[in-house]
Parts: structure tokens; C-alpha cells; sequence
């Protein structure tokens, strides 16, 4: 194996060891979210609060993106650089798009007085998803920069080792928004209505 | 525009707070002046600062925990004197609000700030050279995680003279930590200063998995792993599954205390047992990140000075691996207090209990390893007969409080506080110093004072259970932790029996700085022009002391365990194999450095409300790391000849290595 590849596959693996220990970091929050998730305060509950529709296109957004990005890679190895800066800039959009509707349905709450300091839930709620939004932001942020590099130095084995690094993270966003969808909104839609807690002093 | 901070927040009125400060810095001036006296500043900003080398990261990371050590000492020094005088018709001369912070600045400088960056010290001198690699997998990352590290010590340092530290305690329970019952910064600077230092110790916690993983000589499967280098492995292990769990739940009280939000507030649904179980959920693994490469430590020095291999090296494995599972469900054990209830309490006594069984099988093959063996009595090996005999003793009074019926009774207690400075002083302590007189030499070129360092011993041995057996008996007697006054004049013995303690353990920190200082004078008589001072078993001992930049001119093939000593008792030359190839390094960067300044900027004005400045630092982060991805020259080449008779011996006097 030659140097550059070596090092490519080391990164390949830290950044394999990186996207658990984020596991770790998204499990902790689950687990305040299902610890909290009745905690309502007598604030809202999850049906007056979510919408499914929307929260559709947020998803049909983030799992068309990881196709897209999965193109991209594809690109990548076919050594088409605009292939690559193309497809790059569709998953590109479709994350913007996605930040954008969740950046919405966060304003929309706070100004219907559902903010995440209403209650322990809307706490979990806002903290969950957001520490996810701040993950896909940082992920556009990434894109945008090897974009660039690409752009101007070329397509290099050093820029092709980053897209690999950027398509594992991507992804695992996408797993974890799944997990999102499903236990915070589906299930939040569909079961809401246990005993509201929390709504008293010490509750 | 600068948030909460203005002139108010220095206690100028506070005589101790201040010269405390004062001489702080005075220590850095003077430095300064030293430094720039001899011109060294370029030297120490493009040979260490900016080094990206293992060894020399592994040294800055020891120094400071040094330096953060003595400071943690001081509070000892501080607390336990006014405990002494505090008893009775003495009111001692700290009052609540200020030895409040005194405690939970102990618990938190001694934890994070001295006990790990040393153990994370030691691991990045020896684990590369153990396992014959040239450098670790990402060095660049590790450079970074020195400067996060630094950027909490800094920090927690700061929170001396500029506004407080929290008065918490070092777990920060909330609700005492949320803003109504903590309105000042204390608890930001915890949050601030470990939520940066932990992110460092996560990307150590990569990389030096994928180190140990991918980066191992030819020959050397898991199985012949040297034993310090698997305990590091599954301290990474750890570090990297509980880590974010702390970033998790600091992140959480942050939110609660700046956005508002209710995750443990009293009101609004908060549930503060969220954040207890949490924090514990790493706690406990924290407190095998602590002593795993203790553990480690004690079995290389152990086996190199029996002169023998080590007894039951299979199982000691297993028993790492088995401790390292089992950390994980134990975690409750802190709070059987708490409500839980009868069953849920069993369980986790249980499991607490089992733990002691993989801990045994490791005393007990400490123990064979050293039957009938050719014993050296060095400073190492006596710091490990000691830790021998003191651990047993932490962990027996473990096991009683994993009971939990006995729990109720000694929970809180100084009986407690007993407990966890047995085994963290007498496990990790005892280990970072002996890891540390052990491959002192391999750094430096020359072995530390022996005569000085069993003074140290000695001083440390009988200053530990001069202090803590009293606090035992304290703890049986009712007495209860952080208090800083006790009103029962049948104490004041057994107080003053550890406040006496505390000197003869000064006495143990001054002869072993007292040992550093005559050690580096009289270099000539210690010098190491073997590179094996030691007789010693594992590849580290065959590279030349202090080893060349990157540690191997030719990778070794391992045949066996022990594989220098396999090498020596074969009659092999030393690294017997492989051809001699250019050598791919990493440059020297800033970029670390400038990523630990933005940081610190982030985290100071985090802390104090200025938000525009907390922007200017993620932006200043952010722009290091765009900066830092755009550069092509990261890496330079070591031609052939330059590894020309770097095999054996000791290699030339490269600038910054020699003392």
C-alpha cells in the first residue's frame, strides 16, 4: 500500500471510531428525550406542536441528499471532477433546504410560545433535533469548503480521502435523522397523550 | 459589551485569593523573563509548542500536569489546615463560600487537570515506542487535544482571580448547579473548562485507538501486546464511549443556565436524577481511564524488575477487558441514597462487587510475577510494592461500600473521601509517578536521583495512611464530607493526625521536585548511553534514550511477547529486520495552538456573557481548521542518510531533548 493510501485508510477508520463515539453523544440525548418526554409542564404535547407534513419534506430533503451524496462519491471514483462539484452542489442545496424547514418549524414554535423553555419536553425536543441541525450545518459547512478546494486545486487523492470521510458523516446523519423521525415525531404524533408530567413544582 | 465582566469580578479584598494570583504570576513572569533572557522563545515555539512529536507532546502534557498537581496540592494544604483548626471554639481562617471552591477546584484540578494529562503523558511517550511505531496514527489531532487540554487548565486557572470557581463540588449537582441556587460564573468555567478539555481527551481517545490498532510493528498481534499498551487500549476504549456522554450532559446544564431551558430545574418538568445518572454513566468509566494505565504501569515495572515475564498475561488481558466492560454497569453505585429502590440497588452492589474479582486476578499475577523473581528494589518497583499493598486496602473498603445497606451509613462520609483517595492515590498517583521514574530515562538521556526518589517514597507512603486512616475512622464516627467546620471536639485528634499527614506528604512532593532539580544537575552520573537502563522487556528500550524523531529507523519484526527481550536473550541484533526506507513525517504546525487561543477565547466569553467574542472564537476555530485543510505541505521527508547509525547507542544531541 502506498503512503497516501495508508494514511487515507487511517483516516477512513478514525473517522469510523469518530461517528461512534457520536453515537454515544446522540444516545445521551434519546435518553434525556426519553426520560423528558412526557415532562410537558402543562405546556403543549407533541400533537400540537408537530407537523407532519412538514417534517415530510425535511426528511424527503435529507434522504434524497444522501443519494445525491452517494453520487457524488460515486463521481469521485470515477475521477469526474464535475461530476463530483455537481453532484456535491445538489446535496449541498438539499441540506440547505433541509436546515432551512427545521430552522422554520424551531421559529415557528418560539413564536407560538412553544420554546425550549416551556417545558422539559420542548427542552429534549429542541435539543435533540437541534444538536442534529448543528451536525447537518457543520456537514454544509464541510462541503463547502472541499467543494471549493476542488474547485480550485483540483480533484487530488487527498480531496477524494475527504469526500469518503464527508459521505460516511453524511450518511450517518441521515441514520440518525431516521431514528429522529420515527421516536420523537411518528411515535410523538401517534402516542402523545400519556399523563402529562412535570406540572407540578417538583413534577 | 463585555457581558457580566467588569473590575468587580477580581476579589482584590481577598488576601489568600490574591496573593495566590500574585504569585501565579510571578511564576509565568519570571519564566517569561527566563525565556526570553536566553533568546529561547523561537526554540520553544518551533520545537515544542508546535511539535506534532508524541514524545515531546507527552512531555508538555506531564509538565503541566505537574504544575497543576501542586496546585491541587495547595488546596489539600489549604483544607486540610483549616480543618484542623476549625473544631470546636476555632473558626479556622477559610470561610464557606471560599473553601467551597477550594473543594470542588481540588476534585476537579486533581481529576482532570493533573491524574489524567499525566496518565495521557505517559501513554503518548511509551505506546507509540511499545508497539514500534514512528509516531501515532493522526499527530496532528494530538497537538490539538494538548492545546483543548490546556485551554481548561487555563481556565479553571483564571476562575482564581477573575470571578470564581463553582461551589458544587466537583460533580456539579444540580439543582444546586442551575442559575437560581449558582448565579455567578463559578459553574460556567466548569462547564466551559471541561466541556473543551474533554473534547481533547475524546480525540486522544481516537487517536490512539487507531494507533494501537493500525500502527503496530510487523508481528505483533493483540496477543503480544506489551500490558501498558493493552491497558491504554481499553482506557480508549472508554474514553471514547463515555466521553460524549459528559459533553452531553454539561451541554445540557449549559442550555438549562444560559437558554433557559428545564432538563434539571425543579420547575418546568427538569429531573435532576437525569443528570446524576448521566454524569456517573461517565464518572464511573472515568474512574477506570484513571487507573487502567495505572494498572498497566505497575505490570511493566513489575515484570522488568523481577526479571521475569509476566505471570499470566492471558488472564491480566482478559481482566482488563472484563474491568472495562463491567465499568459501564456499575455506575450507580454512587447514588444508592438516591431512591432507586431495594432491587435496583442489589443489581448494581452486585456488579460493583464483581468487579473486584478481574481486579484480584491482577493483584494475584502482580504477586506470582514477583514470587521467586530477582527483585531490584528501585524507585519504580518500590512505588509498586507500595501501590500493591494500598490498593488492596481502597478496594476492600470498595467492596464494603458497594454493600448498600452499608452505604446508607458511610455515603457522604469522610469514610468515603477515604475510600476514593486510597485507590486513586494509591493506584493512580503511585503509577503516574513510577510510570514516570521508570521512562524518565528514556526521554531525558539519564535516570532521576535513586536516593531522592525513595526518600519520596517513603514520605508518600507513610504520609498517605498518616492522612486517610484517620479520615476512615472519621467516617465511622459520623463525620460527613465537604464541611468546613466540625463542631465535635473528639475529632480534633484525628484531624490534626491528618492535617500531620499532609506535611509528611509535602515533605513526599518536595523531594521528588527536590529529586527532578539534583537529577537534571548531576546528569552526568545517571546518563543512559544504553538505551536501556532498566534491563527492560518491551521495544521502547530498544531505541537510543531520548529515541530520534521518528523513534524507528527500521520498523522491528516482533516474534514473540517480550519482544526486546526476546531479541536480547536471542542473540539477535536489536530491530533485526526490515530495509531502511525515506521517512514520510508531519511538519511542526501552529495550527493546534492557534485552535487552543480561539477556544479559549470561545470559552472565556462564554463564560462571562460576551457574546460577540464567543463568535469571534468558534469563528477563529473554524478558520484555523479551513486554513489548516487548505494546506499541501503538511509533510516533509527524512532522507536514508539521515538514519545512518541511529540503530544503537545513544543518538546526537538534538536540540530541545537534552535537558
Amino acid at each position: 500500500m502506498s503512503a497516501d493510501a495508508h494514511a487515507a485508510s487511517l483516516r477512513v477508520f478514525g473517522f469510523w471510531v469518530y461517528l461512534m463515539s457520536d453515537c454515544v453523544l446522540f444516545a445521551s440525548l434519546f435518553v434525556a428525550y426519553a426520560v423528558l418526554h412526557a415532562h410537558y409542564a402543562g405546556g403543549p404535547t407533541p400533537p400540537d406542536v408537530i407537523s407532519l407534513p412538514g417534517v415530510l419534506a425535511e426528511t424527503l430533503c435529507l434522504l434524497s441528499s444522501s443519494f445525491t451524496c452517494g453520487l457524488a462519491s460515486l463521481a469521485t471514483s470515477g475521477s469526474s471532477r464535475g461530476g463530483m462539484l455537481g453532484w456535491l452542489a445538489v446535496t449541498f442545496a438539499l441540506g440547505a433546504a433541509f436546515v432551512g424547514l427545521e430552522g422554520s418549524e424551531f421559529a415557528r414554535l418560539v413564536r407560538e410560545g412553544s420554546g425550549p423553555g416551556r417545558s422539559a419536553w420542548l427542552s429534549s425536543f429542541f435539543t435533540l433535533v437541534g444538536t442534529h441541525g448543528l451536525h447537518v450545518c457543520a456537514g454544509l459547512l464541510w462541503m463547502l469548503v472541499l467543494g471549493i478546494q476542488v474547485a480550485f486545486k483540483g480533484l487530488r487523492s487527498v480531496s477524494a480521502a475527504r469526500m469518503r470521510t464527508l459521505s460516511l458523516f453524511w450518511h450517518f446523519l441521515d441514520v440518525v435523522w431516521v431514528c429522529v423521525f420515527s421516536f420523537v415525531y411518528l411515535a410523538g404524533s401517534l402516542f402523545a397523550g400519556g399523563p402529562s408530567m412535570g406540572s407540578m413544582p417538583n413534577g | 459589551m463585555l457581558g457580566k465582566l467588569g473590575l468587580s469580578a477580581i476579589p482584590f479584598r481577598d488576601p489568600i485569593i490574591m496573593g495566590a494570583f500574585g504569585f501565579m504570576i510571578a511564576c509565568v513572569l519570571a519564566l517569561g523573563a527566563l525565556v526570553t533572557y536566553r533568546h529561547r522563545w523561537g526554540w520553544l515555539w518551533s520545537e515544542w509548542l508546535t511539535s506534532v512529536d508524541h514524545k515531546r507532546i507527552g512531555v508538555m502534557y506531564i509538565v503541566v500536569a505537574i504544575v497543576m498537581g501542586l496546585r491541587g496540592f495547595a488546596d489539600v494544604v489549604m483544607m486540610r489546615s483549616q480543618l484542623a483548626m476549625a473544631n470546636g471554639a476555632g473558626q479556622g481562617y477559610l470561610p464557606p463560600e471560599h473553601y467551597d471552591q477550594i473543594f470542588s477546584a481540588h476534585g476537579v484540578i486533581m481529576i482532570f487537570f493533573m491524574a489524567m494529562p499525566f496518565l495521557i503523558g505517559l501513554i503518548n511517550i511509551a505506546v507509540p515506542l511499545q508497539i514500534g511505531a514512528r509516531d501515532v496514527a493522526f499527530p496532528f489531532l494530538n497537538s490539538v487535544s494538548f492545546w483543548l487540554f490546556m485551554v481548561g487548565v487555563v481556565l479553571v486557572n483564571l476562575s482564581l482571580a477573575v470571578g470564581e470557581f463553582a461551589r458544587t463540588g466537583w460533580a456539579a449537582y444540580p439543582p444546586l448547579s442551575e442559575l437560581p441556587y449558582s448565579p455567578g460564573v463559578g459553574v460556567d468555567y466548569y462547564i466551559w473548562s471541561l466541556e473543551l478539555a474533554g473534547i481533547g481527551t475524546l480525540l486522544t481517545g481516537i487517536n490512539f485507538l487507531v494507533t494501537i490498532l493500525a500502527l503496530r510493528a510487523p508481528g505483533m498481534t493483540l496477543m503480544r501486546m506489551p500490558v501498558f499498551t493493552w491497558t491504554a487500549l481499553c482506557t480508549m476504549i472508554l474514553v471514547i464511549a463515555a466521553f460524549p456522554i459528559l459533553t452531553v450532559v454539561l451541554g445540557l446544564l449549559a442550555l438549562d443556565r444560559y437558554l433557559g431551558m428545564h432538563f434539571f430545574t425543579n420547575g418546568g418538568g427538569g429531573n435532576m436524577m437525569l443528570y446524576v445518572n448521566l454524569f456517573w454513566a461517565w464518572g464511573h468509566p472515568e474512574v477506570y481511564i484513571l487507573v487502567l494505565p495505572a494498572f498497566g504501569i505497575f505490570s511493566e515495572i513489575v515484570a522488568t524488575f523481577s526479571g521475569k515475564r509476566l505471570f499470566g498475561y492471558t488472564s491480566m488481558i482478559w481482566a482488563t477487558v472484563a474491568i472495562t466492560v463491567l465499568s459501564f454497569v456499575v455506575w450507580l453505585h454512587h447514588f444508592f441514597t438516591m431512591g432507586a429502590g431495594g432491587d435496583v440497588n442489589a443489581v448494581f452492589g452486585i456488579t460493583t462487587m464483581i468487579i473486584a474479582v478481574p481486579t484480584g486476578v491482577k493483584i494475584f499475577n502482580w504477586l506470582f510475577t514477583i514470587f521467586r523473581g530477582r527483585l531490584r528494589f528501585t524507585t519504580p518497583m518500590l512505588w509498586t510494592l507500595g501501590f500493591i499493598v494500598t490498593f488492596v486496602f481502597g478496594g476492600m473498603s470498595g467492596v464494603m461500600l458497594a454493600n448498600p445497606p452499608a452505604d446508607f451509613v458511610l455515603h457522604n462520609s469522610q469514610f468515603l473521601i477515604a475510600h476514593f483517595h486510597n485507590t486513586i492515590i494509591g493506584g493512580t498517583v503511585f503509577g503516574a509517578i513510577a510510570g514516570f521514574t521508570y521512562w524518565f530515562p528514556k526521554i531525558a538521556g539519564f535516570r532521576l536521583n535513586e536516593r531522592l526518589g525513595k526518600s519520596a517514597f517513603f514520605c508518600w507512603f507513610v504520609g498517605f495512611y498518616l492522612t486517610f486512616v484517620p479520615l476512615y475512622i472519621l467516617g465511622f464516627l459520623g463525620m460527613t464530607r465537604r464541611v468546613n467546620y466540625t463542631g465535635n471536639p473528639a475529632w480534633r485528634p484525628l484531624l490534626l493526625l491528618a492535617a500531620a499527614g499532609v506535611a509528611v506528604t509535602a515533605a513526599g512532593v518536595v523531594l521528588l521536585l527536590v529529586q527532578l532539580v539534583v537529577s537534571v544537575l548531576q546528569r552526568s552520573a545517571g546518563r543512559d548511553r544504553s538505551g536501556d537502563p532498566w534491563d527492560g522487556r518491551t521495544l521502547e528500550w530498544s531505541v537510543p534514550s531520548p529515541p530520534p524523531a521518528w523513534n524507528f529507523s527500521r520498523i522491528p519484526v516482533v516474534t514473540g511477547r517480550d519482544a526486546f527481550w526476546e531479541m536480547k536473550r536471542g542473540g539477535t541484533a536489536p530491530l533485526p529486520a526490515g530495509t531502511r526506507e525515506p521517512i514520510h513525517a508531519m511538519r511542526n504546525t501552529g495550527a493546534g495552538v492557534f485552535i487552543g487561543a480561539f477556544s479559549l477565547v470561545a470559552g472565556f466569553a462564554m463564560t462571562w456573557h460576551i457574546w460577540w467574542l464567543a463568535v469571534v472564537g468558534v469563528a477563529g476555530v473554524i478558520a484555523t481548521l479551513v486554513v489548516r485543510a487548505a494546506d499541501d505541505a503538511t509533510e516533509y521527508e527524512i532522507p536514508v542518510e539521515a538514519l545512518a547509525g541511529e540503530d544503537t547507542g545513544p543518538s546526537p544531541t538534538r536540540a530541545g531533548t537534552s535537558p
